[in-house]
C-alpha cells in the first residue's frame, strides 16, 4: 500500500485503533532494538525496520517492537533483545536486515534460538 | 556516522533523554548547502556542561550507558566541508542546535532521512516531533500530533509511518 499523504496516515490511525480497542492489548511479546550512536553507525534503523516488515508480512501482532539505547554492547551492534512471554531475554548481535527477518521467521514465530547470532541469555 | 541522516538520528536523540516533550526538526537542502536546525524543550544545559559537549566521550550520564561521539562526529563531519555546528542552550528552557554543511566533495551523502524520521517519530510517545523537511525548495511538514492514541509499538504502525515518510521524500 502506497501512503501518500497525511490524509491516508490518519486512516490508518483510525483502522489501528478500531483494530486495538476490539482485542486484548497485551501482548505475547517484545524485541528491542538497541538505538544509541553505537546501534546508529552499526544500522540499527535498517534493522527495525525489517523486524517490523517482517512481522507484519507475516501477520504477527501481539509482538511489540521497542527501541532503546545503547546494551552496552557496542562491538556487536546491531543488537536485539527478544523476550517471549515469561522466557528469558536472548540478545541476538550484528544483526542485518537478513538477521532480523529471521529472529521473526524462526525465534518469534517457531521459539527456535538462533545460536549462530546469540550473543547471550538473560537481562543486560 | 556514514550519513547525514544517521547524525540527525542521533543527536535528537539527546533531546529525547533530556526529557524533552517537544522536539522541531528543520531539514533544509539545496544544491550548494544543508542547514539543520533542531530546538527542544527538554532539561538544557548550563554553561559549564554547554562548553564541554563537543569534547569526545562527554556525558552527562554517568548511570545509564552513553557513547558520548554524536556531537563531536557532527562537528568534525559539518567543519570538513567549511560548515559549523553552532548549540545554545538554557537550562529548564531547552536546546537549539543549527548546523551548516556545505556540499563539497567532503559532504557525506544525507542517507535515508525518511527511516530517520520515522524511526525518532516511532521512538516514543512521550514526544511530539515536529519535523519540516525541505529539498531545492520544495518541503512537507509532520506533526506526530496526528499519530495521538496509536500504538508505536505495534508492527503495523511502523511499517505505515516508515511508508509515509519514504512517500513524502519521493514526492520532494
Amino acid at each position: 500500500m502506497k501512503i501518500k499523504s497525511l490524509e491516508e496516515l490518519q486512516k490508518i490511525k483510525e483502522k489501528t485503533l478500531r483494530e486495538i480497542s476490539g482485542r486484548e492489548t497485551n501482548k505475547r511479546g517484545r524485541i528491542v532494538v538497541g538505538m544509541g550512536t553505537c546501534g546508529i553507525s552499526a544500522g540499527a534503523k535498517d534493522t527495525l525496520r525489517a523486524i517490523a516488515d517482517e512481522l507484519e508480512k507475516q501477520s504477527v501482532d501481539d509482538i511489540a517492537v521497542i527501541q532503546s539505547g545503547c546494551m552496552g554492547l557496542c562491538e556487536v551492534e546491531p543488537t536485539v533483545e527478544v523476550q517471549i512471554g515469561d522466557e528469558e531475554p536472548v540478545i541476538y548481535g550484528h544483526v542485518d536486515e537478513k538477521q532480523a527477518r529471521r529472529i521473526v521467521r524462526e525465534h518469534v514465530m517457531k521459539g527456535k534460538i538462533l545460536s549462530d547470532i546469540l550473543v547471550k541469555r538473560g537481562k543486560v | 556516522m556514514r550519513t547525514i541522516a544517521d547524525h540527525v538520528l542521533d543527536i535528537a536523540q539527546n533531546s529525547v533523554n533530556a526529557k524533552a516533550t517537544y522536539v522541531k526538526i528543520a531539514f533544509v537542502e539545496d544544491r550548494e548547502k544543508i542547514v539543520i536546525k533542531m530546538e527542544d524543550n527538554g532539561c538544557g544545559m548550563n554553561k559549564e556542561e554547554l562548553s564541554k559537549i563537543f569534547d569526545p566521550f562527554f556525558t552527562t550520564h554517568e548511570e545509564i550507558r552513553r557513547v558520548g561521539l554524536g556531537l563531536p562526529f557532527l562537528k568534525q563531519n559539518a567543519e570538513l566541508t567549511g560548515g559549523y555546528v553552532h548549540v545554545s542552550s538554557t537550562p529548564e528552557i531547552g536546546t537549539v542546535l543549527e548546523a551548516t554543511l556545505f556540499k563539497t566533495i567532503d559532504c557525506q551523502p544525507t542517507g535515508d532521512l525518511a527511516g530517520t524520521f520515522a524511526t525518532l517519530v516511532t521512538s516514543s510517545t512521550k514526544v511530539i516531533w515536529e519535523i519540516q523537511r525541505c529539498l531545492k525548495g520544495k518541503c512537507y511538514d509532520f506533526s506526530s500530533e496526528v499519530l495521538d492514541g496509536v500504538d508505536l509499538s505495534s508492527p503495523k504502525a511502523i511499517v505505515a509511518i516508515f511508508e509515509y515518510f519514504k512517500n513524502m521524500e519521493l514526492s520532494l
